[in-house]
């Protein structure tokens, strides 16, 4: 039997060495199909039901594409939906309700809606299409059908303008912190360290309430402003670009001092286009950040509808609207979109830049 | 004006008009040069700073907006913190707010025992409240977090097809917002969701299987059949019993116990936990190669058939009809907290992978020819090579996951809103609730909590790191 | 010629917080003149070539450029150029982008950037090179762009730190004979660094032996070959090492001072004894190649290398002593032997008990 086995299992062999699939095998590409479930299965189910129809969406139909009744325009009466009867043979007819469903209900032919007649309700089954909903996206982003408080681009654009400046900011800044930590010897570089990484360990909801008093007495409180600068300086962004900068050597700059170049001329022409790898793991991580924040944005927000982010609109419209599942989902969908895209774009430099970069 | 009005103005007319008065007098730029000019006027209080103070000047000028935003809105929010939580009101300008000394804080410990916060007053319930329910969430979160992340990156860290897909995967949900999660959550776990509609559909099969002729004849033989192939798996070589098998076989045995419930002639409910501890004695007995670790498992295998032969599958597999559970809304019943720390682990896992990936990485490949030369056993090598060599940075991953345990909100805000009840009401939406909701905003007694907090946080960091410090050290 | 010299170094001293690196360098390069500062690694060359930059500040002293003092002059301001040991060509740049970026912040004009540039990358041949970035270059080529960025400058002094260390063996022979033929083309002065004897004897018009922060010899190849000042530039010039035999002085007088050497042979050698006196402990140095076959010196051979035109001997003297001798190609000698040696007293260099030379009376007339 184990012969058997042997065969069945055997493979070409990736490293040559191992002939057959062990269990480590099986296990390893369970764990991954298990991820799939767990993972992708619930992001691909929104996108899925976030094209049904409401009506599919309010009776939580499980079904995986977006079915909806067929309705049809009826001479006289009007819109009717459309029922498929099963006589005795088996044959199948499109009808029409005509009265109140019972035991045997009252129908007709759509062609002729006054030729009623009478059939078990057992024999009626309702007729499907498939739809997909454009309705759950296009309204809130067009504000019609009661969907007038859903701001999409005013939310839209308030969560580009946060993400872009803060990011912005954030390299700036960071980058010539860092700078200045790695390439220069003066009084005070290890006070200055210590004092960057100190708040890397404050985290940010101890400080919520007089980080709210500081924020109130700038006069930025309640402005896109004071969600982006008490965020922009990062001791994360700061270290992450010291360590890829302690690895330019200094040579360089003192060949670029020798061509008389400023040091601010440094930092740009030299220093900033050799970090751009770190750069970049920066900037990716300070979008996801700043697309993503929540409770800061919420506390600072919450009491300007002009001024809510993306996260925070979405956040009210659930509130609000608790039963309109089909329009909640497809404005997820909406925001999960650009992120996916970028990741899905820069999926292997963000997951080895991560990695390599030796963030903490 | 407001203060940062004023600020933004004095910065904007020093710096844009000053600076390019001084620029442009000092150096001569030509139409073309604008970009450079640009460029120069960004940088334009260090290049002064330079042109004033020389090149020492310079790091202090690149410090300088750094450390004014970590100071205003990082540091001296800190102080501040301890400030306001001395004094009362609802003010929010801060000279208005009276002194009123400790009484926010001997608010939050009037109680008659903190074990039990409903003997507090109302700001005590609620600190307390909140204090237990972090401590069982991180308490839960923790260990499973780094576990299925280290076991995940153990995973995609294997020579297997599509990795860089698998770790793509992996990472995905630490990029989509806590808003998208819950939503997708919320959906997902709704009452008629889809969670529940699965777990019906697959109830019903089986308990329409289970209903069928010859179905437990049937069942006893394939089980019997998994037990004895496994088992055989397990011990054939002629040297130690193999893991990967052996976990598969205690895994067996485990339901094989909890089937066949040996502990009802004790008049216990069930044998979950003999199972359980039958299980991992077998692993445990593999894993560090006791010497008697083959008999252990033999042992098991004639104990496993005997009680195969007890079990009813019929009612075993007989689910009845299965009643959708309300997972997130349902009082006493653990499911809201389960799904809380489900739904953190689920999103923010991949970011731990990562680093221990990178970890793992490290590890130099020598490491494991030599150990492949010295004819270890893949377990071994884990325990005695991987685990301590990737222990920096799982200590890292243990202090990290710990401090963001405890400031979780988001996904409890979003998904529970801290109930049923208070059964998922933490620390921050403590904080949050009692400042910035209501009608009158307790802020000093939000600040007392945020202290109390970061005392917290930092005594169980500290804890963490005294008492893994022998592994940091290597 | 020029009535201020090029460069003035005035009791430079340099102490990075406890440590004294450079112990007073007081230094006069004239215009145009190729000087060459060598010596072991550790001796403080590279540290003075970077104060001369403007890298480094002293701790105390003056640096006197064409009669100004640049000593707290930053170093974009004293119109050196400088060719590093690594080339420190920007990564991101192309050649082009590299040799311009200099000029392009002193602000020059463009038409006079790209004449300069082109004129450059014609004389050191990469003109076909100037689109590509120095990764895609190889390691002589990457050589010739850090040279090139220092040429467009048109400096009043060329600093060269260690240029040729990255290169291999028969590349380093080749570009050490174009910097000697760029300086004959040029005439600037020129600041070599190296720790490679033979580079700073065969490029230097005057060469600084550096040991230990202090300058040992500053003068031309020749003079530091026939009339090192001290032990240590007499040991660090000239391949194979010179031989140190101890000995003891006996007496001085008019004809020179007359030692004994441990195995009990006596000679008299043509030196200025000073204030030698009887017993006294010295060492005398002879060449290797001033070493012939003959009666004198007797030597276990323990390895010959026969390079052809020279085979070079390596055997121990009856009492340990280590000797080296440069031998005609074909001498008949094979290891194992017992070789004997002699010398011409004139070619004899001694050495006091602290280092110091005994100024030799019959040296050869120096070329220069």
């Amino acid at each position: 039997m184990s012969a058997v086995s042997t065969f069945l299992t055997r493979t070409k062999g990736r490293d040559g060495q191992k002939g057959t699939v062990g269990l480590q095998d099986v296990l390893t590409y369970g764990y991954l199909i298990f991820g799939v479930l767990v993972i992708l299965a619930p992001v691909l189910w929104t996108f899925l039901s976030s094209v049904k129809p409401e009506r599919a969406i309010d009776n939580f139909d499980t079904r995986l594409l977006p079915m909806a009744p067929i309705e049809q325009q009826v001479e006289g009466i009007g819109l009717k939906e459309v029922f498929l009867y099963t006589n005795e043979a088996g044959e199948e007819t499109e009808v029409i309700k005509t009265g109140p469903t019972r035991k045997l209900t009252d129908v007709a032919t759509p062609d002729q809606p006054t030729a009623v007649f009478t059939v078990p309700k057992e024999s009626l089954t309702v007729a499907e299409e498939i739809r997909v909903a454009t309705e759950n996206y296009l309204d809130p982003i067009l504000r019609r059908n009661g969907q007038e408080n859903f701001t999409f681009f005013t939310y839209l654009f308030n969560s580009v303008f946060v993400t872009v400046v803060a990011t912005v900011i954030t390299l700036l800044i960071n980058a010539m912190a860092a700078f200045a930590l790695s390439k220069y010897k003066f009084r005070g570089r290890l006070t200055f360290t210590l004092l960057i990484v100190a708040t890397l360990l404050i985290p940010s909801s101890i400080i919520l309430v007089s980080l709210f008093f500081v924020v109130w007495s700038f006069g930025i409180f309640g402005s896109l402003w004071g969600v982006i600068i008490p965020a922009a300086a990062t001791p994360t962004g700061v270290f992450l670009l010291r360590q890829y900068m302690l690895t330019i050597p200094d040579e360089l700059l003192e060949a670029a001092r020798m061509d008389a170049a400023s040091e601010w001329r440094i930092f740009w022409r030299i220093i900033m286009p050799l970090s751009l790898p770190a750069l970049s793991v920066l900037a990716i991580l300070s979008v996801i950040w700043r697309w993503n924040d929540f409770l800061w944005p919420l506390i600072v927000l919450i009491s300007d509808p002009s001024a809510h982010t993306l996260q925070i609109g979405l956040t009210t419209f659930s509130g609000e609207f608790d039963s309109d599942f089909h329009y909640i989902l497809a404005m997820t969908v909406v925001s999960l979109v650009p992120i996916t895209l970028v990741f899905v774009w820069l999926q292997r430099f963000i997951t080895t830049g991560i990695a390599t970069t030796g963030l903490k | 004006m407001t203060l940062a009005g004023i600020l933004a103005l004095a910065i904007a007319v020093l710096w844009l008009g000053g600076g390019s008065i001084w620029l442009l007098k000092n150096r001569g730029y030509r139409l073309a040069q604008t970009h450079v000019f640009a460029m120069d006027l960004i940088g334009f209080p260090v290049e002064f700073a330079q042109r004033v103070f020389g090149r020492g000047g310079v790091p202090y000028a690149l410090l300088m907006p750094n450390l004014l935003i970590f100071g205003f809105f990082t540091f001296l929010p800190m102080i501040l913190n301890f400030y306001v939580s001395f004094t009362g009101g609802s003010s929010i300008v801060l000279f208005d707010r009276p002194w009123v000394g400790f009484d926010n804080y001997s608010g939050i410990f009037d109680c008659e025992t903190i074990l039990s916060p409903r003997t507090c007053a109302n700001s005590g319930f609620n600190f307390w409240t909140a204090l237990f329910n972090s401590l069982i969430f991180v308490a839960i979160q923790v260990p499973i977090l780094c576990v299925v992340a280290l076991a995940t990156a153990l995973v995609v860290n294997r020579d297997i097809r599509g990795r860089g897909f698998w770790r793509a995967m992996f990472f995905y949900p630490v990029m989509l917002s806590p808003v998208v999660i819950a939503n997708i959550w919320n959906w997902v776990l709704h009452r008629k969701g889809v969670l529940n509609d699965t777990l019906g559909g697959t109830a019903d099969a089986i308990t329409g299987l289970a209903g069928m002729t010859g179905f437990d004849i049937f069942a006893t033989v394939l089980m019997a059949i998994f037990l004895l192939i496994t088992l055989e798996r397990a011990v054939r070589s002629s040297a130690d019993p193999s893991l990967a098998w052996t976990f598969v076989f205690a895994g067996l045995i485990w339901l094989v116990i909890g089937w066949a419930n040996p502990l009802s002639l004790l008049g216990m409910a069930s044998s979950f936990w003999l199972g359980l501890a039958v299980a991992a004695v077998l692993v445990w007995s593999v894993a560090t190669v006791r010497p008697f670790a083959r008999g252990v498992v033999l042992a098991a295998g004639v104990v496993a058939i005997a009680l195969l032969l007890t079990i009813q599958f019929d009612s075993v597999f007989d689910f009845g009809g299965f009643r959708p559970v309300n997972w997130l809304v349902t009082p006493n019943t653990g499911w809201p907290m389960f799904w809380l720390v489900f739904v953190f682990c689920w999103s923010h896992m991949g970011f731990y992978m990562l680093i221990l990936l990178a970890g793992l990485q490290a590890i130099p490949r020598d490491l494991y020819e030599a150990a492949k030369m010295d004819a270890t056993r893949p377990a071994r090598a884990f325990w005695r090579i991987t685990l301590p060599l990737v222990m920096p940075t799982l200590i890292v991953v243990l202090v990290l996951s710990l401090i963001r345990g405890f400031q979780v909100f988001d996904e409890v805000w979003l998904l529970t809103g801290g109930g049923p009840g208070r059964e998922t009401f933490m620390l921050v939406q403590n904080i949050y609730e009692t400042a910035f909701i209501g009608q009158t905003p307790d802020y000093g007694a939000a600040a007392a909590g945020s202290v109390l907090m970061a005392i917290v946080i930092a005594v169980f960091t500290f804890l963490q790191l005294f008492l893994t410090r022998r592994q940091s050290e290597l | 010629m020029t009535t201020t010299p090029a460069l003035q170094l005035k009791s430079i001293k340099k102490a990075y917080g406890a440590v004294q690196v450079i112990h007073g360098i007081d230094l006069t390069i004239e215009e145009g003149e190729f000087v060459v500062f060598v010596g072991p690694s550790g001796c403080g060359k590279s540290t003075l070539l970077r104060q001369i930059a403007g890298l480094d500040e002293p701790t105390s002293g003056e640096i006197i450029l064409r009669g100004r003092d640049v000593t707290h002059v930053p170093a974009a301001e004293r119109g050196l150029s400088m060719v590093f040991q690594s080339y420190a060509l920007y990564p991101h740049m192309s050649v082009r982008q590299n040799l311009s970026f200099g000029l392009e912040n002193l602000r020059m004009d463009r038409a006079e950037i790209a004449r300069r540039v082109d004129q450059a990358a014609k004389m050191l041949q990469i003109d076909t090179l100037l689109e590509r970035r120095p990764g895609q270059l190889s390691g002589g080529q990457r050589q010739r762009v850090a040279i090139g960025r220092a040429i467009v400058r048109e400096p009043v002094i060329f600093l060269f730190d260690e240029p040729l260390s990255n290169l291999d063996a028969e590349l380093r022979l080749q570009m050490r004979v174009e910097i000697a033929q760029l300086h004959a083309d040029l005439g600037n002065t020129m600041i070599y660094v190296t720790h490679d004897q033979v580079e700073a004897m065969t490029m230097a018009d005057r060469i600084v032996v550096l040991n230990k922060g202090k300058i040992e010899q500053f003068g031309s190849p020749m003079e530091l070959y026939h009339h090192p000042a001290t032990r240590f530039v007499a040991t660090f010039i000239g391949q194979p090492n010179m031989n140190l035999i101890p000995a003891t002085v006996l007496g001085a007088g008019a004809e020179g001072l007359t030692v004994e050497f441990l195995g009990g042979s006596r000679v008299t050698l043509p030196v200025e004894a000073g204030k030698a006196r009887a017993g006294d402990k010295v060492e005398v140095g002879l060449r290797p190649e001033n070493l012939i076959v003959g009666q004198g010196l007797s030597m276990h051979l323990r390895v010959l290398e026969r390079l052809g035109g020279t085979a070079i001997a390596y055997g121990q003297m009856a009492d340990g002593l280590k000797l080296c001798a440069a031998l005609p190609g074909d001498t008949a000698v094979s290891e194992g032997q017992t070789v004997d040696l002699s010398f011409s007293p004139a070619d004899a260099h001694v050495f006091d008990a602290q280092g110091q030379v005994m100024r030799r009376q019959q040296a050869p007339a120096l070329a220069a």
